[in-house]
């Protein structure tokens, strides 16, 4: 990184933060810091509930899984805008008409205090420790790659977030994301562009995608029904469709976003933009990815691409085995290249049988390349078995520190921080309001007045920051961070929808019934989880199936309130 | 408090914008659901379409 880069790096994430500080300084009471008074326009509620969503672990991991695994991951939101109708549809205009400031509040008033607090308990466990993922991914991959110090980046990024969500509070939120969305936006469309641009002169799009499609780089869909695939159509539109609708549905770091609208029009036209916009940009993300993995077909790749990793275990006895493993794929990468160049030249000349001749060799090289990457894996966890074998999180950003220009390497790592900071900036926004009313005013001080909450609010949304700084510096890199955040929230999420769905929709289930159909239904999908090897999307219909059936068989056994049976 | 059903038999914002517009709130909004709906199947197989085309 030059100067220029670090210059357009701080310049563009400081200046987002400070505007957000000065724009909302003037905060007047709970519905201001909570719902920004409600003056939000479409546009900013549409950007601000996709930057709430995209973290920077979009931006990292996704174009990694491009490059390892093609397209295959974007069917996990195509159950995104059925489940964004419904909540545009149902949810939206119930919160509106009853004026919550959370989800839970909802529950409180359908149900009883204890189904709120489960709900907005529920919500506080895998969301306080899902900030704590979104503040550590970003940090561990840069700091890595920069040599900057982990500890001092996850403070940076976390003291920065806290500041401006403390001061200005949801609105403040909104506001910046819709100019972090921004950049984010801008700088993807740059990678994507340099990308294709950097290619040799040989390989078009059109060729890149042949080389992409024949090495099985484009399986956006895939239509075979099976439990155990992870990504399939039909688990994308199932499983994807409960996890989005629990998501968008019931997670106040999302119902918060859309509350802010001036209008139920325009809070559902700011949701209905992600429907439309939300598996494109995904499809794109995952696309450069797939362009990356071609573009490293004629240039030299990492045999792993956390290469300040590999450098640092290339040591002693294992620097032999280590310079044996990249010779092997420097070579087997050379002659790929050959074979692929052999490919296009066939393709485009029209001669199928020399195109399905280089084909053959060209995947032959390809499985070979894989068995190399994956002996090196091997061999990286044969000097420490506490390495994280992975990689897949490294491509992007090793891309863009090595081929992009001056200027534009600073921008895409602020893209990185921006991503970061629009999403914790939510997270904390929620646990903030979710602990200061469903449990300070609600359980604690419940004649607590407008100022006295904000105050409180304040100091739980910092407190809060404080938890997911903590867990940042504490926490080890799973596998796949971007999974890791779907598989915790795939966890919970099923049993809180099922929750608010009884709660829409089966007017006779009480408060009691609901609750403990909950807990065990929680209890069960936490077995199933441990026992099961199952794509994780499907639990969030176990888990909304189980505590709906559940609440349901308890409500018909369980005696009614003396109330509804009058 | 409001299940669905009660929320849409009682006065809301959706009604009073039907009331303000003159315009049937629901359908008018169904025909967005369903235009977002026709995209996103228009997109899967355009998707579908590509990996067809490159296999």
């Amino acid at each position: 990184m030059t100067t220029i880069d670090y210059v357009v790096l701080f310049g563009t994430i400081l200046s987002i933060a400070v505007y957000g500080v000065l724009a909302t300084r003037k905060v007047g009471g709970l519905d201001t810091y909570m719902k920004g008074d409600q003056r939000i326009g479409w546009g900013t509620i549409g950007l601000s509930v996709m930057a709430t969503q995209a973290s920077a672990i979009t931006f990292l991991s996704t174009p990694g899984q491009g490059f390892q695994s093609g397209l295959g991951f974007v069917q996990n939101y195509f159950g995104l805008p059925l489940a964004l109708i419904i909540v545009a549809g149902v949810f939206l205009p119930i919160y509106r008409r009853l004026k919550v400031y959370t989800a839970y509040e909802y529950l409180g008033k359908r149900f009883d205090g204890k189904t709120r607090l489960l709900g907005a308990a529920l919500f506080l466990l895998q969301r306080g420790l899902a900030a704590g993922i979104t503040i550590y991914a970003p940090a561990i991959i840069v700091s890595s790659v920069l040599n900057w110090p982990l500890g001092i980046t996850v403070l940076g990024t976390g003291v920065l977030v806290v500041a401006y969500t403390v001061s200005g509070g949801s609105e403040a939120v909104s506001l910046t994301q819709r100019y972090q969305m921004a950049v984010i936006l801008i700088g993807m469309g740059l990678a994507f562009v340099i990308v294709l641009l950097k290619m040799p002169d040989h390989v078009s799009p059109d060729g890149a995608l042949a080389v992409a499609g024949a090495m099985g780089k484009l399986n956006a869909v895939e239509w075979k029904f099976d439990i155990n695939e992870r990504y399939t159509v039909w688990s994308g539109i199932f499983g994807g469709l409960f996890l989005s609708l629990s998501y968008f549905g019931t997670d106040q770091s999302q119902v918060q976003r859309y509350l802010t609208g001036r209008s139920l029009r325009e809070s559902r036209m700011g949701l209905m933009f992600n429907a439309v916009l939300k598996i494109p940009m995904q499809f794109f993300i995952l696309l450069l990815g797939v362009f990356v993995f071609v573009f490293y077909q004629f240039e030299k790749q990492p045999v792993f691409f956390n290469e300040a990793s590999w450098d640092a275990h290339k040591t002693g006895e294992h620097a032999v085995v280590f310079d044996e493993i990249e010779s092997r794929f420097d070579a087997v990468q050379e002659d790929k290249s050959i074979a692929i160049g052999e490919f296009l030249s066939a393709r485009d000349a029209g001669d199928t049988t020399a195109e399905a001749t280089a084909r053959a060799a060209m995947l032959a090289l390809q499985a070979d390349s894989e068995g190399i990457r994956t002996e090196a894996q091997a061999a990286l966890l044969a000097t420490d078995a506490e390495v994280k074998a992975s990689d897949a999180d490294y491509v992007f950003i090793t891309f863009i520190l090595n081929y992009l220009p001056t200027g534009l390497v600073g921008l895409l790592i602020a893209v990185i921080f921006c991503a970061a900071l629009s999403s914790t900036a939510s997270e904390l926004n929620a646990l903030g309001s979710t602990t200061t009313v469903d449990f300070y005013r609600h359980v604690f001080k419940p004649d607590a007045d407008d100022t006295h909450s904000v105050t409180a609010s304040k100091w739980f949304t910092a407190m809060w920051g404080a938890v997911a700084i903590g867990f940042a510096l504490f926490a080890n890199l799973v596998e796949n961070l971007i999974e890791a955040v779907n598989i915790l929230g795939s966890i919970f999420y099923g049993v809180v929808l099922g929750v608010f769905l009884v709660a829409f929709f089966v007017k006779w289930v009480h408060g009691t019934a609901v609750f403990w159909a909950a807990l065990i239904a929680q209890t069960l999908v936490i077995v199933l989880f441990f026992q099961l090897e199952i794509s994780y999307l499907w639990y969030n219909f176990i888990g909304c199936g189980l505590t709906m059936g559940m609440a349901l068989i308890l409500q018909t056994v369980m005696p009614r309130p003396a109330v509804a049976r009058s | 408090m409001p299940t669905f059903s009660e929320h849409q038999a009682e006065p809301n914002e959706h009604r009073e914008e039907e009331a303000r517009t003159g315009l049937s709130g629901f359908a008018t909004w169904r025909a967005v659901y369903v235009g977002v709906m026709v995209v996103f199947v228009v997109t899967v197989v355009a998707m579908w379409g590509v990996k067809v085309y490159y296999a």
